[in-house]
């Protein structure tokens, strides 16, 4: 009895502690998504609360007031989210597959290879130059994809989690006279799902919140990201304001009248777009996420 | 161990070639004859749905008179502007003419050799450009006696600063006269901050506007630092180059640097907004406010805001703003500023073709025939905008600025001589003509013209003072009720950061200026 009191003690204890971290995290989304809905005025005067004090779709509207660019936007987004999740995924593991494999003659020098970039990369400018000068992959869907086949560290993970395969798997198969291609397809690819799930995730995520590729490659409209897109009119306003308040003084004639800068609202709701459907998505991978996650500590 | 080190040396050498390669590839061909396409960067609100159409149609017309020349425009938005140009020229791509206006420090970029040296080009193949803006506009533009950029002609006088109010209240409640003589008193004898006669004024004023019930949010914080601490001396052309140092003059006419954050120099200013806050005349969260500025020139808003002006601000601002304003005026000339142009087109290191460009730059800009000009900065006619005059127009999808959204349209300030631009909707009548004749005219030199301050003998104390002066701006807002220990510790931490130093070193290239001048 008194054990049991204890022990409903502690859980209490932990969950109230486990509440709070949580709210720390779910709080701020809330407030978010509250100060979305709230008529602008009301924000200004009142401050945040989290159920909106007037409610207003309003930023939603003006947002969604030239739908066509936010449509472009979530196109190229979900395709190349998409694409190079699914197509990075498949890449990764097969890249890794043969490193995992103790009798892959070249394994030294391709794990130096692989290795080696991760560390001492070539940073922007000479990425710059390939992209636009050599490959031609600017303004582009493939700038989106191609440079995010094969992240480094991923294949490490995954490497890692194929050598904790049970090798007996691979023995029998080989006796059974199963070509490797065949092991991969049809023994490593089912046991991985975990890690697989993972790394589709990861990327899927990854692709999903960069702008900055579109920023330094994209010139034509319809081919923003959508994170770019929102980032840009964010930015735009930003910085329009920025300057003409910096510079006041000998900024001349540049007006700047006509170009208000978006109000908090709007970049509020900005962020429900954006991330909304990212959030959604997250719930149905997180089963496999949490294993994925641990799959590269442990051997055997 | 050993067969990887030597890979990893041969790599290494590998990459340091490439690296080597990469860097001596730019091109100095200057033929005249020929097919020759100009990519030009420019800055805009980005490429808008009809902007392939119009640079099209911009190119047939610009056959016409310079035949074998097409112009590739990409417009860049601004807030991208610098990133993106960065890494184009640090990748050496082929541009022939590039906005170099505020977004990028134009200096530095000339300093890391990223444009062309325009002197002979601009006299050569644009003498009409070279003589359309004064000397002095020119010489804002030189780095070490050379041009690098060719300013697109607009308003180029500092406009002065002075206080906004509602002209209704104001002649009810405020003895304005007073606070401009006071304002106009400071700015003549170079004093860093207001006197207490002037603070006297605000403070009744908004103090009788709370006793008689009209709705106002106080006193403006924004630009609070030009009525009471030392930077505000670059507001008069008195330019001190650092923000904790201000400048006298003696009789010799010789500037001399003082220490803006000595004792009594500036208690007063800290003094007077302590008590301004504590009577609740300024908003109480002003420390921490996102957007300070957005109750300025608001009906029920701020009731004094501190701002730049001119001849038509007041008629143009009772407009916007709906209610009628008044200037109180604190300094009555225009002063050329010392920096270089907010706006300017240069042609960069990797232009394959100066001469062209140049001479592009001389039909673009060619006040005889404004068309080419004005396609680039508002479209196509009836498509666009409307002519409703000879020189009038009214642009369809936007007033003002045009945006993304707009079916094309650029900053006329962006592209070139701005007063060759149609009059839209969006101007006030007479507005460029009083700018170009009477402000950029008669604009007379600051104190401190043609000094350049190099901040880098003492750049990570100026660093460290500015970083102790962000600390420190409850001071400057009055929101400490221990103001005078605070405004200590705060003197104490700059003299710790190496204010001293500072001086000296303001004061070393000051004398080194003077004496050239003065030889």
């Amino acid at each position: 009895m008194l054990k049991n009191r204890a022990y409903y003690r502690s859980q209490a204890i932990i969950n109230v502690v486990m509440v709070l971290i949580s709210m720390l995290f779910v709080l701020p989304l809330i407030l978010l998504i509250s100060s979305s809905l709230t008529d602008a005025e009301a924000l200004k005067d009142g401050g945040y609360s989290l159920i909106p004090r007037s409610f207003s779709l309003a930023a939603y509207q003006s947002i969604f007031s030239n739908p066509q660019q936010i449509i472009d936007g979530y196109k190229t987004t979900i395709f190349v989210s998409v694409t190079a999740a699914l197509a990075g995924t498949f890449v990764m593991c097969l890249t890794a597959y043969p490193l995992s494999r103790s009798y892959f003659p070249m394994k030294k020098v391709y794990n130096w290879f692989i290795f080696f970039p991760m560390l001492f990369s070539g940073g922007m400018i000479p990425s710059y130059i390939i992209n636009t000068q050599y490959l031609n992959l600017d303004n582009t869907y493939w700038i989106y994809i191609l440079p995010a086949l094969c992240s480094t560290w991923n294949v490490i993970i995954i490497k890692t989690f194929f050598l904790g395969l049970p090798n007996e798997i691979f023995e029998s198969a080989k006796i059974d006279g199963a070509s490797e291609l065949s092991i991969f397809f049809r023994f490593v690819l089912p046991l991985s799902k975990p890690v697989i799930a993972t790394m589709a995730l990861t990327t899927l995520l990854g692709k999903w919140n960069d702008w900055n590729t579109a920023l330094l490659y994209i010139r034509d409209t319809e081919l923003y990201s959508l994170q770019y897109l929102l980032q840009r009119i964010l930015r735009e306003a930003e910085f329009i304001k920025q300057m003409s308040y910096n510079t006041e003084i000998n900024m001349g004639m540049i007006d700047v009248g006509s170009q208000q800068a978006a109000p908090e609202v709007i970049r509020y709701a900005m962020c429900i777009v954006a991330a909304g459907p990212a959030l959604c998505i997250f719930p149905f991978f997180q089963k496999y996420f949490a294993k994925g996650l641990t799959v590269g500590s442990v051997k055997g | 161990m050993k067969k990887s080190i030597k890979l990893i040396a041969a790599v290494l050498a590998c990459v340091m070639v490439l690296g080597l390669c990469a860097c001596g590839g730019s091109q100095t061909a200057t033929d005249t004859d020929g097919e020759v396409t100009l990519k030009w960067l420019t800055a805009g609100p980005g490429k808008q749905k009809d902007s392939d159409l119009v640079w099209a149609t911009f190119n047939e017309k610009l056959a016409e008179k310079m035949p074998n020349t097409q112009v590739e425009i990409e417009a860049l938005p601004f807030a991208d502007f610098a990133e993106k140009w960065r890494l184009m020229i640090a990748a050496n791509e082929t541009i022939d003419i590039a906005w170099s206006g505020y977004a990028v420090n134009y200096t530095d970029e000339v300093k890391k050799g990223g444009y062309l040296e325009l002197n002979d080009l601009l006299t050569q193949y644009a003498p009409k450009l070279y003589k359309s803006m004064p000397e002095w506009v020119w010489d804002l533009m030189e780095v070490d006696g050379k041009i690098y950029g060719i300013p697109c002609y607009q308003m180029m006088a500092s406009r002065p600063a002075g206080f906004k109010v509602f002209k209704e209240d104001a002649e009810k409640y405020m003895d304005y006269k007073t606070l401009e003589e006071e304002l106009l008193k400071k700015s003549e004898a170079g004093n860093p901050v207001l006197s207490e006669k002037a603070f006297d004024v605000i403070e009744n004023y908004l103090l009788a506007l709370n006793a008689n019930g009209v709705p106002n949010k106080g006193f403006a914080p924004y630009n609070i630092a030009f009525i009471g601490e030392a930077e505000a001396q670059s507001d008069y052309g008195l330019s001190s180059p650092v923000n904790t140092v201000y400048l006298e003059y003696d009789e010799t006419g010789r500037p001399i640097a003082k220490d803006g954050c000595a004792p009594d120099v500036t208690d007063v200013f800290y003094k007077r907004m302590a008590g301004i806050y504590q009577k609740g005349l300024i908003r109480k969260d002003v420390l921490t406010a996102s957007d300070i500025r957005a109750d300025e020139g608001v009906i029920g808003g701020y009731a004094m805001w501190y701002h730049a002006y001119d001849k038509f601000t007041e008629q143009q601002e009772s407009l916007q703003i709906g209610k009628d304003i008044k200037v109180i005026h604190g300094e009555e000339k225009y002063i050329r500023p010392t920096g270089p142009a907010a706006t300017n087109n240069s042609l960069p290191r990797s232009c394959s073709n100066p001469v062209r460009a140049m001479q592009f730059l001389e039909v673009l800009n060619d006040p005889a025939d404004t068309s080419l000009y004005n396609m680039l900065v508002y479209g196509i006619e009836d498509k666009h905008y409307k002519k409703v005059g000879d020189n009038k127009i009214e642009t369809l999808d936007y007033v003002g600025s045009p945006t993304l959204d707009s079916g094309y349209g650029i900053q006329k300030w962006v592209i070139g001589d701005s007063f060759n631009a149609y009059m839209t909707q969006g101007d006030v009548e007479g507005y460029d003509e009083y700018v170009k004749t009477d402000m950029n005219a008669n604009a007379v030199a600051g104190n401190m013209e043609g000094f350049k301050f190099d901040k880098t003998p003492v750049k990570t104390e100026l660093a460290q003072i500015d970083s102790v002066r962000k600390e420190f701006y409850g001071l400057r807002y009055g929101t400490y009720t221990d103001w005078q220990a605070k405004l200590k510790e705060y003197r104490e931490k700059v003299q710790k950061c190496g204010q001293q130093k500072v001086i000296a070193e303001v004061q070393r290239q000051l004398d080194a200026w003077y004496d050239a001048q003065n030889k």
